[in-house]
């Protein structure tokens, strides 16, 4: 979101334009959503080894929902942000075509409400709050994983406790055997000028350690057609446009090492960088075209993860990170200044996490955690440089009676604010409490949770925008999750329901102060959110074939409860009420296949609830083949081939108004294993 | 044999053309556009939505960045029902983004269109598309046309891009650019033959330009340019004189400048609470928002005596003025409400009665009286 941010500036009038769309990307906000895993059971549904290659499902966090690999392989997309939309309760803001801005929200709560993490460890951005998921390659991920109230492993982090929800996304790990040297690497070419290579090598330097390298590439000129349509009929007026200013080039490579000191104590460590560079399209007007904005990021980041297993009650985990973050935008054509305009953001970050969990009886335990960060930025367009220090810390118990777990927690949440010479401090206590009920094969989990997001830098700072007393947005999440777990030799199957209701208070708007030149950022306002997610994984064999299907339906109603408000009980902009998903992948010797349907139903791109903002729904269907090509050689195990087509239909539709998405288009890969 | 004469004939036609090209170049010495015709554009909706012997409002709505929702919409006086959108729905065809200010010329109404570089013309009788202009420079890019106003055949385009655009209404084609001389010019008026644009510079925050420019009407050319208060956005004639409202950083009061017509001299400046002014007979109606007490004042002054006084108490379903239009005796007060949803247009007599009030798209801006031809 940082242009879209940075696009505030623009110009008087795009100020007010950049506060109008301030205003309703926080109007987008909504609800929240919900639950974790259980930290005393963890569930291995690993499933049931029919043939060679066993069948695998996974586990999910009640209420929250994971993509496998051979999952994410079935959608086949480029990035982390286009694979989100198949996990259940997300909804993706999407700006179009590969280099498009991909920001997630779940269960009607803005992006600002979901944290994002990289194997485990949080990305921070404290500028604009919201994580840009199209910079996340997918071609040596091992998973993407949504946890609502943010439990997303068994000794959480503070800050993945202290969001809504939490994606992470996993890299592939080494799974060495007794090889000395694995990884694949693949190459394609596909429409739009797009070509994709990557490399996974994994090798092992002795009995203690493992280094992985993991590095991808990618270019596209992303000229895709698109229809506009000059009136409100469809039918009349139309014309096909190329989508122009549209390319993309990144480039992302890390190193990762694996050393365990013995087998009760592992380090990881992690080096990342990411760098892209991106044409800026801006929203499809109707008569003039002309964008050559571009924006440049550079992300480098170093992690390290410690864990020891110091004796079978006690457990200690240590993270450290790193984080360097440069963006930079230009907009040539920018009438304020004769040389256009040229914003960046320098943020720098550093974090650490330790936590201790104490097994304080069989059937209860205590998890202590606590995240220290210290950031600033450095921005042309703030007037000083902001920096926030912050500690966060949790306290989770969790206590088992026989088939009933109970699990409580409390995130302390501490900020100091520096800028301008003026600290402000901000404290705030957040409750969470579950309870789950275990029976065979049946799991019911209830949850409560309160929990806020802090203002970010832009907010509280933007000039004479911001206000550096705003409030956070405090949210209240209410879940229950029911899943049902049928396992047989010949298939397994776990269909789920959860039901939620969230609500949103102080909600940060943006709102005209004195006249239309000027906006200011403002507490105001509620809205309600409820739904069902109903989820289906499944994996099955059905004579030589093995298959693998996830569906997901969402169900979501998210409105508006401030009785000033003038759409008062109306829906809030960009929140359908239906969404759903199909992921099928059949394999079959060394032919494999793969299909994916995507539905969003309906929706406002605005807060009024009238035909000129309805967003129609829309399908989007894809499919590709490949074949395996064996060799006698032990050294390679295969190389595949891979033909696919996105979007089959070329249906014309957008995510967000005026961003058109791609049509039809095909790709063709080739990779090989090893 | 007459295959060759008509090739020489063409060949010396465009000997002169050139010829003609050139000598006009020497002439203005200004980098002018060439000529510039228009696109004509036909309407494809229901054509038949507003009959010429209608009366009623025009109101154009600017909507929401980004959104391309501009709208003009018709409210019929007659029978008091309010067609929103209905620009769309007589032509098929969407308005664009951010359409800031909506002139009326002749059988014609001209619409300028910010984000989508255009100046659009409509047939007064009933909102039928006619032409559109592309507002561009020579690049290509955008000029980002702001305000109108109509002198003697022409129609002039103040543009975010330091430039005044020349439309003849006649040729139908765009005559002549001039640079103002200052930063993004906004508010643009004619007096004693001369036209005044205030140049506010509010995309060069902090550094607002604080100038009026002054420009020839026959060399198209400035004359001089004066100073003001910093960041004038509006312009006002009153008899010899222009008033100019200044905005400042939006943390004072807005500050009103008098300015001769005649000697260019700034006369008289004072601190006003006012966001937007309209001079109508020998008064100024304005109105100001106080957001930290949420009281809204709708006042006028006199202009000979510069007596303030109360024009009306502001309807309590006013949330946020926006801009003011008096035509006929009658002041439209337009309320942009949250400038995200649809708006509102209240009409008072000129001793501040309400007369009646209609909702409309979204961010009315500019309101136009059609007084219908009469029937037979």
């Amino acid at each position: 979101m940082v242009f879209q941010t940075v696009a505030l500036q623009k110009n008087n009038k795009q100020v007010i334009e950049l506060n109008k769309s301030f205003f309703y990307i926080s109007f987008l906000l909504c609800a929240l959503c919900s639950w974790a895993q259980d930290s005393i059971k963890t569930v291995n549904l690993d499933s049931v080894s029919v043939s060679a290659k066993r069948i695998e499902l996974q586990q999910n966090a009640p209420s929250g929902d994971k993509l496998s690999r051979k999952q994410l392989e079935i959608i086949n997309t480029q990035n982390a942000g286009d694979a989100a939309k198949f996990l259940g309760g997300v909804m993706v803001k999407d700006y179009g075509g590969l280099g498009g801005v991909k920001t997630v929200s779940v269960r009607g709560l803005s992006s600002n409400h979901t944290s994002v993490s990289y194997d485990g460890i949080n990305i921070f951005d404290n500028q604009s709050g919201q994580i840009d998921l199209s910079k996340y390659s997918l071609s040596s991920v091992n998973s993407l994983s949504l946890a609502n109230a943010g439990f997303n492993s068994f000794i959480p982090t503070a800050s993945s406790l202290a969001s809504s929800s939490s994606v992470n996304i996993e890299t592939k790990k080494p799974d060495m055997g007794s090889r000395q040297l694995k990884g694949d690497a693949a190459l394609s070419y596909g429409s739009f000028n797009m070509f994709n290579g990557n490399l996974f090598l994994a090798t092992k330097v002795s009995n203690k350690d493992i280094l992985t390298l993991l590095t991808d590439m990618t270019n596209t000129n992303g000229r895709y057609s698109y229809k506009i349509y000059y009136g409100a009929n469809q039918q009349l007026s139309t014309q096909t446009k190329k989508r122009e200013n549209n390319d993309l080039f990144s480039y992302h490579g890390e190193a990762n090492w694996f050393h365990s000191f013995s087998a009760k104590q592992n380090l990881k460590t992690k080096v990342y960088y990411y760098y892209s560079n991106r044409g800026l399209p801006s929203n499809v007007n109707l008569y003039y075209q002309n964008s050559k904005q571009r924006l440049w990021n550079n992300n480098f980041f170093a992690q390290t993860d410690f864990s020891s297993y110091i004796n079978d009650r006690l457990t200690y985990k240590n993270k450290l990170k790193f984080d360097w973050n440069y963006t930079r935008y230009n907009d040539p054509y920018y009438l304020g200044a004769p040389e256009g305009q040229n914003d960046e953001y320098k943020q720098n970050l550093v974090y650490m996490n330790n936590a201790v969990r104490y097994l304080i009886r069989y059937n209860f335990s205590a998890t202590l955690t606590n995240d220290v960060s210290f950031s600033s930025l450095n921005s042309t367009i703030l007037d000083d440089k902001p920096a926030r220090l912050s500690s966060l810390t949790a306290l989770v118990l969790d206590y088992k009676l026989k088939d009933f777990t109970f699990s409580a927690n409390a995130v302390h949440s501490f900020f100091n604010d520096n800028y301008q010479n003026a600290n402000k401090t901000r404290n705030y206590l957040s409750p969470f409490i579950s309870i789950r009920w275990d029976k065979e094969n049946f799991s019911s989990t209830l949850f409560y949770k309160n929990i806020f997001r802090m203002p970010t830098f832009n907010e509280l700072y933007y000039r004479r925008m911001g206000d550096s007393n705003l409030k956070p947005e405090k949210t209240n999440q209410l879940s229950w999750a029911n899943v049902l777990t049928i396992e047989n030799p010949q298939y397994t199957i776990q269909p789920e329901i959860d039901l939620y209701y969230n609500n949103v208070k102080d909600k940060i708007v943006a709102i005209p102060k004195t006249n239309i030149f000027l906006w200011t950022m403002l507490n105001y306002g509620r809205a309600d959110i409820y739904g069902i997610d109903l989820k289906i994984n499944s994996a099955f064999r059905i004579a030589y074939t093995q298959l693998t299907l996830k569906l997901n339906y969402s169900y979501q109603k998210s409105v508006d409860m401030d009785k000033q408000s003038p759409t008062y009980k109306q829906d809030l902009p960009y929140m359908p009420e239906n969404i759903g998903s199909a992921v099928l992948g059949a394999d079959y010797m060394q032919y494999h296949f793969g299909y994916t349907c995507l539905y969003v139903g309906d929706r406002y791109s605005l807060q009024e609830n009238i035909p000129q903002n309805l967003l129609k729904s829309y399908f989007d269907h894809s499919a590709w083949v490949s074949y395996d090509l064996n060799f006698k050689n032990k050294r390679i195990e295969n190389l595949n081939l891979m033909f696919s087509v996105a979007n089959i239909f070329n249906k014309q539709y957008e995510v967000i108004r005026a961003y058109p998405m791609m049509g039809r288009n095909f790709n063709f890969k080739i990779q090989l294993k090893f | 044999m007459k295959k060759k004469i008509l090739t020489i004939s063409r060949l010396l036609s465009l000997v002169l053309m050139a010829t003609m090209f050139f000598a006009c170049g020497d002439d203005t010495k200004k980098k002018e556009e060439p000529l510039n015709a228009a696109v004509d554009e036909t309407p494809s909706g229901n054509t038949s939505l507003i009959s010429a012997t209608d009366k009623g409002l025009y109101v154009l709505c600017e909507g929401t960045y980004g959104h391309f929702n501009s709208a003009v919409d018709f409210y019929n006086t007659q029978t008091q029902t309010a067609l929103t959108d209905a620009f769309n729905q007589i032509n098929g065809l969407g308005m664009g983004g951010t359409a800031n200010d909506m002139l009326e010329v002749d059988n014609y109404i001209f619409v300028a269109v910010t984000d989508d570089a255009m100046v659009r013309v409509l047939n007064k009788d009933n909102m039928t598309v006619y032409k559109r202009f592309k507002i561009v420079d020579d690049n290509g890019i955008n000029r980002q046309p702001r305000h109108l106003v109509y002198n003697n055949g022409n129609v002039y385009v103040s543009c975010f891009d330091g430039n005044v655009v020349r439309i003849n209404v006649n040729q139908m084609a765009i005559t002549g650019v001039v640079q103002t001389k200052g930063r993004n010019p906004e508010g643009i008026v004619i007096n004693n033959g001369k036209l005044f644009v205030a140049n506010c510079g509010g995309l060069s925050f902090p550094n607002y330009d604080k100038t009026v420019s002054v420009i020839d009407l026959p060399a198209f050319s400035v004359d001089k340019t004066i100073e003001v208060a910093s960041n004038p956005t509006q312009l006002q004639v009153f008899g010899n004189y222009v008033y100019s409202l200044s905005m400042g950083d939006y943390s004072a009061l807005p500050v009103l400048s008098k300015i001769s017509a005649s000697d260019y001299t700034v006369e008289n400046t004072q601190s006003i609470a006012a966001t937007e002014i309209k001079i109508y007979g020998n008064y100024m109606y304005y109105f100001y928002k106080d957001y930290a007490k949420n009281t809204i004042s709708l006042k006028k002054m006199n202009l000979n005596t510069m007596q303030q006084e109360e024009f009306a108490v502001a309807p309590e379903d006013m949330k946020t003025p926006y801009k003011i239009t008096v035509a006929d005796d009658i002041v439209f007060i337009t309320d942009a409400v949250d400038y995200v949803t649809g708006g509102k247009v209240f009409a008072f007599d000129l001793n501040g009665v309400l007369l009646y009030k209609f909702n409309t798209s979204v961010g009315p801006n500019t309101v136009i009286i059609k007084k219908g031809i009469s029937a037979v």
